[in-house]
């Protein structure tokens, strides 16, 4: 959904520029290693990079804005 | 005089956040009016020529594209508001152990960006038999679109009264009766917003549809756009391209304005109270 | 207004409860509940919130599944049975109705379930709509609907299933004060049409004396008393029945025995000294017990009557009748209520006064100790309007 794009930042920049390398986003590069280059380990090394980031950067929002996710 | 200053850069602001979102998709209906040299000179009012968009709806790929999005995004929405209202009843409405962790797993499953399930679904999609399908893209679409329609639907249906259940256990109502008859209308106009955004960003995606496809008869639209090549190697179509994203848009616009007037709040006003 | 069901073609629906008891987890909620309510009678479940009695509801309509015990609905155990086949329809507190459908709908959702015929599902949602005044608003949706006319749809929702026993789940503490005595007095006027057995839950202790045969008064999940209106008024089996039932509530007077024989009880609260005739059980000197005397009994009689006296803390002037709150040497407080006016001003003495036939007395366990109890009688008033 569109509160995902900029984390895994693909569409636009694959449209706009898909194979220089200055402007490649880190989703590109995985997919880059995944499917062009056919690196299925190397691209999901790079995969699970990209979500312990964002899990670590989830976690400290949550621990500081004390959200409660779940109401029971 | 500190008021007027204030009101003025308010209205400044608004014109300036209306212009970036608005102008880049009048620069795209203009754009798709010109072709050749005319594209790289700034004319703002060009003479309507209809010629991209003769060009592209007598094209039978760019037609086939459409469909095939077309089956892709109601496929997600209809299969995920099934699986949305039904969850969401037994998460919101049915007491079990683990409720709370089952609710946080649904909310970090969609946390994941999608490059970080790419490997994972490639493998699945090609052990089911679905690459080069559109039963792949259905299936990788309702990855990111069941997690956020069932939340929703679990907040909304948790608003609704208890007792309107027990009046219905009182008539006899059987589970499934209750879901389909009892909260299935009241969850109607959640249920077509929420419908509204999943079926936004099924006839958006791009990654998924760039990776699962490969042949031009099973892509959706956003890849055959981005895939719109010239006459040479040397020359982007950007007429053909803008009048293509202006076709794409514009089913968006028309869903918008008909259940903008669906979504009418306080459908609930006098269950209760 | 005919009836729904000729009386003769009523099926028996007498229902009975068997040691029925109820915990969530490690909490209780009722403890064991034995009660037996005959067919046709009007029973009202009273009590503080959190007492049960809406447990106790909701246990009869199968909507909460019972811990242990037995419920016997027309003879047949009924534990087991979904709510929708034990033949009984409830009117919820909000009333329940279903805001998607029409007043037409609401009424016939549970019928088309029972598998009724179409015309005979018509026939029955027009006379019910034809008692409730509903007929003009068949076709509108709840929320079109005044606080009223919504609770008539659901009394209509609950007619029309023609079942064996009506449960009411407070259902006019939504209503304001007008509409709700109006709709108490249709509730009690469908019963006598109807000659159905109900079963109404409430916190109100007026709706409760006006509407049942049959009062069962619940505390922390235990019956305290079952009887009618006028039996828990002037025979409350306990302290808590005693305080709960009438407004203001009984004076409840900390006393002490001085000594016993002769007939008499003598007793002390603080200073005072009253003198009770007793035939009951053996009291020891020095038991601590509770007299109780309601404030609309402090009326002189002719016989012998108990005498209290304090300092006038408060009085008030409602027109009908005057109320004045006295404060005894010991510092317990009285209430007073007397018709008309009264003239008495804060910090004058008082002497308050009650014939010994209204005395209430309770034991150290909070049990009555006296049998059944009268208020002073307005013998005239009374007796002239025995003679028309």
């Amino acid at each position: 959904m569109d509160h995902r794009t900029p984390a895994g930042l693909f569409d636009l920049a694959y449209v706009l520029s898909s194979k220089s390398r200055e402007t490649a986003t880190i989703s590109i590069y995985a997919r880059q290693q995944l499917v062009d280059f056919q690196d299925v380990g190397y691209g999901s090394a790079v995969a699970m990079l990209v979500f312990l980031m964002i899990s670590l950067v989830a976690a400290v929002y949550i621990q500081l804005t004390k959200i409660r996710l779940i109401s029971e | 005089m500190k008021r007027l200053a204030k009101t003025t850069a308010l209205t400044l602001l608004k014109i300036i956040v209306v212009f970036y979102t608005i102008f880049p998709f009048y620069w795209a209906i203009v754009s798709s009016f010109k072709s050749g040299a005319a594209l790289f000179s700034v004319n703002f009012f060009p003479a309507i020529d209809l010629t991209n968009y003769r060009d592209l709806l007598t094209n039978g790929n760019f037609l086939r594209n459409i469909l095939n999005s077309a089956i892709v995004a109601v496929s997600v929405v209809t299969l995920s508001l099934i699986f949305a209202i039904t969850s969401a009843y037994a998460l919101g409405k049915m007491k079990f152990r683990g409720r709370g962790i089952v609710l946080a797993g649904i909310l970090g499953a969609s946390m994941f960006p999608q490059i970080v399930v790419l490997s994972g679904l490639f493998g699945t999609i090609r052990w089911l038999g679905l690459y080069n399908s559109l039963g792949s893209l259905v299936l990788s679409y309702m990855i990111f679109s069941l997690p956020f329609t069932v939340w929703v639907m679990t907040s909304f249906i948790r608003q609704i009264p208890a007792e309107l259940e027990d009046a219905a256990r009182m008539d006899g109502c059987s589970t499934w009766a209750m879901i389909w008859q009892i909260y299935f209308p009241l969850l109607a106009p959640a249920l077509a917003s929420t419908g509204l955004l999943a079926f936004i960003a099924s006839w958006n995606e791009f990654l998924f549809a760039l990776t699962f496809t490969l042949s031009d008869t099973v892509r959706t639209v956003p890849v055959g756009l981005a895939l719109i090549s010239g006459s040479s190697r040397f020359e982007l179509p950007f007429g053909t391209i803008m009048a293509a994203s202006v076709i794409v848009t514009v089913p968006l616009i028309l869903l918008v304005l008909i259940f903008q007037r669906r979504i009418v709040s306080g459908l609930t006003a006098g269950a209760v109270k | 207004m005919t009836h729904l069901l000729p009386r003769k073609e009523k099926p028996m629906a007498d229902l009975s409860l068997t040691n029925v008891r109820k915990a969530f987890g490690a909490f209780t909620v009722l403890h064991g509940i034995d009660l037996k309510i005959e067919d046709g009678e009007f029973v009202v479940f009273v009590g503080p919130s959190g007492c049960g009695k809406s447990t106790l509801l909701r246990a009869i309509a199968g909507l909460e599944e019972i811990s242990g015990g037995d419920i016997c609905i027309g003879g047949q155990v009924v534990n087991h049975i979904a709510p929708a086949e034990r033949q009984i329809a409830m009117v919820f507190q909000s009333y329940a109705l279903y805001p998607h459908m029409d007043v037409y709908k609401n009424m016939a959702f549970g019928l088309k379930f029972a598998k009724i015929p179409k015309d005979e599902i018509d026939r029955r949602i027009r006379k019910a709509a034809s008692i409730l005044k509903l007929d003009a608003v068949l076709d509108r949706k709840p929320g079109a609907l005044s606080g009223g006319q919504r609770q008539r749809v659901a009394i209509g929702r609950a007619i029309v299933r023609q079942p064996k026993v009506f449960l009411f789940d407070e259902p006019l503490s939504n209503l304001d004060a007008a509409l709700r005595v109006n709709t108490r007095i249709e509730i009690a006027k469908l019963h006598r049409e109807l000659g159905a057995t109900m079963i109404y839950v409430t916190h109100d202790q007026v709706e409760a004396m006006t509407l049942a045969d049959k009062i069962v008064v619940l505390n922390t999940g235990r019956i305290e008393q079952v009887g009618t209106p006028l039996d828990l008024y002037h025979a409350p089996a306990n302290l808590f029945v005693a305080g709960f039932i009438g407004s203001p509530a009984m004076n409840l007077i900390e006393a002490r025995v001085d000594t016993v024989g002769g007939g008499n009880l003598q007793l002390s609260a603080g200073e005072q000294k009253v003198t009770l005739p007793y035939s009951g059980p053996a009291v020891a000197a020095g038991a601590a017990v509770t007299i109780g005397i309601r404030p609309e009994h402090w009326i002189p009689g002719d016989g012998p009557s108990v005498k209290i006296e304090g300092t006038v803390d408060l009085v008030e002037h409602l027109g009908e009748t005057s109320i004045v709150y006295l404060r005894l040497a010991d510092g317990q407080m009285i209430t007073v209520r007397y018709p008309g006016d009264i003239f008495c001003a804060a910090g004058d003495r008082f002497v308050a006064e009650a014939p010994v036939a209204a005395v209430h007395l309770f034991d150290d366990a909070g049990q009555a100790m006296l049998g059944r109890r009268s208020g002073p009688a307005y013998g005239i008033l009374g007796q002239e309007f025995r003679a028309r």
